[in-house]
């Protein structure tokens, strides 16, 4: 069974990374904007995860990152949710495109 | 043990999930496409040799974020309609993306080093990870701050999510003005049975008027 080597799942990580670019600039609702943010970050773990595996002498500090990103992302999730849903408090929407105020 | 068949599979179920995520008209359709994603990488991940990572994944990102995203949808989108957006092709952002991707893959394969790292490394035991997490002079100072990191969002979600006094201004102003003018227009949905009926009652009552 042949292996998969560095390049192939960087290149992988990549391509997930710019699925979710895509998402989070084309998108108009604010929780799927987030959403696109979450795809990011698993590109993002992936890549990390694939140089533990492949570097020499890489693996307790990518672990250590991998962790700490994981704590960064469900952080942002937790406010970004959070603030969507104060966002809908005020404007009553949740559709970004919407949001033409810039105080109040 | 990441064979080219465990990597061909997951990474489609990955891709897949993403870009259905991204594409969902219904924003909780999106949410379970997430879902799906989430469990992909965690199997990519358990399959890398990170086993410990990939149940991390699993808990927090299958469980805890996925559950979290759909109540935030189901709070702020109450109806039908509103959950759902059109998912045009927005060409602009495919050329952003895919020139992205573009530049990255061109910097990943031109270099040449990359392309040696081809042996998987032994996976590193939970209990040397654990000790070197909590070490002194390892990154125990580091794992501080992020839980001081999560505390602090802790703290903004529920500040940020809490009944603001804007609502609540809003709800006293809206009772203050239904009990001074019940047939205004400002609760005009509110009473529209009870002005109904009153005018249903007045129209009766001229016509017995009239008979009269």
């Amino acid at each position: 069974m042949p292996e998969v080597g560095l390049v192939t799942a960087l290149l992988f990580s990549a391509t997930l990374f710019s699925v979710g670019l895509y998402g989070a600039i084309s998108r108009k609702a604010a929780v799927s904007i987030l959403m696109s943010l979450e795809i990011m970050l698993f590109a993002i773990t992936l890549n990390l995860v694939a140089l533990a595996r492949f570097v020499p002498g890489a693996q307790p500090h990518a672990w250590f990152f991998i962790i700490f990103i994981m704590v960064l992302g469900a952080a942002e999730i937790a406010i970004g949710l959070s603030l969507v849903v104060a966002l809908y408090r005020r404007a009553r929407t949740s559709k970004v495109e919407d949001l033409r105020e810039l105080k109040g | 043990m990441l064979s080219a068949v465990a990597f061909s599979v997951l990474g489609f179920v990955i891709l897949v999930a993403a870009i259905n995520c991204i594409s969902a008209e219904n924003v909780i359709h999106g949410a379970y496409w997430l879902l799906l994603c989430a469990i992909g990488v965690a199997g990519m991940t358990w399959f890398m040799g990170a086993e410990y990572l990939a149940v991390t994944q699993l808990l927090l990102y299958a469980g805890a974020v996925s559950i979290l995203t759909i109540f935030t949808v189901m709070v702020t989108h109450r109806s039908y309609e509103s959950a759902c957006t059109e998912s045009k092709l927005s060409v602009s952002a495919v050329i952003l993306s895919l020139a992205f991707l573009g530049l990255v893959a061109y910097g990943i394969i031109m270099t040449p080093e990359l392309a040696a790292f081809t042996t998987a490394q032994e996976p590193m035991e939970l209990a040397d990870f654990g000790a070197e997490l909590f070490a002194i002079d390892g990154h125990a100072f580091a794992f501080e701050i992020a839980s001081l990191v999560l505390l602090a969002a802790l703290i903004a979600a529920v500040w940020w999510s809490k009944d603001s006094d804007l609502d609540g201004e809003r709800i006293a102003k809206d009772k203050a003005a239904r009990i001074e003018d019940p047939l205004s227009e400002h609760s005009a949905t509110l009473n529209a049975p009870l002005r109904d009926e009153k005018k249903e009652q007045q129209s009766a009552e001229g016509q017995e008027d009239s008979h009269a």
